[in-house]
């Protein structure tokens, strides 16, 4: 057994074991359980195997939202055998997303930077549940984006079939709470971000992650995000489209 | 007739440990699914901090609107609630059951509230203490001030109890009034001052003791893993054996 986590190239942490605990309690909170590392690390570890692609699509989703300035917990990987296990560390102090104390939220950029996100990526698992919103001291709430293991970006096949506007599905309940007001303008100004995305730049950070969790045709996935990201602000703004329709 | 069924709300300050408090309730009445909060919520003291007290401040706000079932929780609510326990009636003489409800969920708090009156446990602890000798080595009340981490300064509740000399040594006793929710939140209280002290090293090394006092019905081996996993300690002072060995640790501290 290796002693303490390994770190990778990439600066992700990877432990050979972790110390479970509960069901993470709480709605929408299903299939993810408590863990501490050695060192006392608190995480929220997807307990069912995922496939590597799904992991793909965490990790690729966790590295364009830092890229876009969208919120994100740490993850880090648990050593599963041969495979991985996908975790997050724990936000504390958190509620998920709702429309109510969106005047509290501190960072509504990033919500709209993150939906501008699931656009590129494919992700169509985006939901209240998938968007934390942590109280802090001074009375606010900085939201956090999770969960993007339901997206097209870390299959090759999957990306490179979509058509050029399909967009991912968008629970009708969710699109309701979104409040286009506040979120339009960040949101299409993140896809103007993505726009400027070089494949140079999307192979630094997307590569890593293939070569850890064995995908092969990782140029093929760059090729794939790097299409729809070249088409952000036209996606987002069917998107805008989409909500607008369902509100 | 009036009358219904409710399902009670908890709320976790740290789900890791497991404590929980109920602070609301999901109602069924013939007049349909209806979220019902106490009247007067935990404070900073009992929930881990301000923080997590504007937490659940902000989620109670939230419950009414999205009340669906009294078998789902609203979805607004994040991974520190949870809906616990089986449907209870509302006696069908209660005229006003959501009146009733918040009345319910507030003595509760207000219960728990007399039962974290540190006083008592560090009245009975500082006797103890004197009785073995080492009394006047031991102060009250340690709380972050402008000196000794200043920057958590009014954002800590007391340790009842501290040496501070070779080392710190925070203590806390455990009385036999005490109910095991103030057991929980004496462990968070001891969580957040190790966060606290690894943000802000005070420059000699630290270590938080429990002791369990003569009389209490809680016993030492009740208070498992997940009940005081921030003290390094919990001392059985119930017997000889284990006021030898507070003493032992006081005076090391000293």
């Amino acid at each position: 057994v290796r002693e303490g986590p390994v770190l990778y190239p990439t600066g992700l942490r990877c432990f050979p074991r972790v110390h479970r605990g509960d069901r993470l309690p709480g709605p929408q909170c299903n299939g993810v359980c408590l863990a501490v590392d050695d060192e006392g690390g608190r995480w929220v570890l997807k307990a069912e195997m995922l496939g590597a692609n799904d992991l793909l699509n965490e990790a690729i989703g966790f590295e364009l939202a830092t890229l876009l300035g969208v919120n994100s917990p740490q993850p880090a990987l648990l050593s599963d055998g041969p495979s991985y296990l996908w975790m997050t560390e724990f936000i504390a102090g958190a509620l998920h997303w709702h429309p109510h104390v969106r005047h509290l939220v501190d960072n509504l950029d990033s919500v709209g930077a993150m939906l501008a996100l699931d656009v590129v990526v494919g992700n169509s698992d985006r939901h209240g549940g998938n968007i934390l919103l942590q109280a802090v001291a001074s009375g606010r709430l900085t939201a956090y984006s999770i969960d993007m293991e339901q997206s097209w970006a870390g299959s090759p096949d999957d990306i490179k079939s979509r058509q050029p506007d399909e967009l991912p599905n968008i629970p009708a309940g969710f699109a309701r709470l979104i409040p286009l007001t506040e979120l339009e303008t960040p949101m299409l100004a993140a896809a103007g971000r993505c726009q400027s995305w070089t494949k140079t730049q999307l192979g630094a950070i997307i590569q890593p992650w293939c070569n850890i969790l064995g995908e092969s045709n990782g140029p093929a996935i760059v090729d794939g995000i790097l299409l729809r990201s070249s088409r952000a602000v036209r996606l987002s703004q069917l998107r805008v489209e989409q909500i607008r329709r369902a509100q | 007739m009036i009358g219904g069924e409710y399902r009670l709300i908890y709320f976790s300050p740290d789900p890791f440990l497991g404590g929980r408090i109920p602070v609301a309730a999901l109602m069924r009445t013939a007049q349909g699914i209806k979220a019902v909060s106490a009247d007067s919520l935990p404070g900073a003291q009992c929930t881990g901090g301000p923080h997590m007290a504007f937490l659940l401040r902000t989620a109670v706000q939230t419950i009414d609107d999205d009340a669906r079932s009294i078998d789902e929780l609203p979805p607004s609510l994040g991974p520190h609630f949870s809906l616990a326990g089986d449907v209870r009636s509302i006696p069908a003489k209660i005229a006003k059951p959501d009146e009733w409800l918040a009345k319910l969920l507030s003595a509760h708090h207000a219960e728990s509230k007399l039962g974290s009156k540190g006083i008592t446990a560090g009245t009975e602890g500082r006797k103890l203490l004197e009785i073995w000798g080492v009394g006047d080595l031991v102060r009250n009340k340690f709380a972050p001030d402008k000196t000794m981490l200043p920057k958590f300064s009014g954002l800590l509740h007391p340790v009842t109890h501290f040496v501070l000399g070779k080392h710190l040594l925070l203590l806390e006793p455990i009385s036999s009034r005490m109910q095991r929710s103030r057991v929980i939140d004496i462990n968070v209280r001891f969580g957040a001052y190790k966060q606290a002290l690894q943000q802000e090293p005070i420059g000699v090394q630290y270590k938080f003791i429990s002791y369990v006092l003569p009389g209490a019905s809680l016993k030492v081996r009740d208070l498992d893993a997940t009940s005081l996993t921030f003290a390094d300690e919990v001392i059985d002072a119930q017997d000889v054996g284990g006021c030898k060995q507070l003493v032992r640790e006081i005076r090391a501290a000293a």
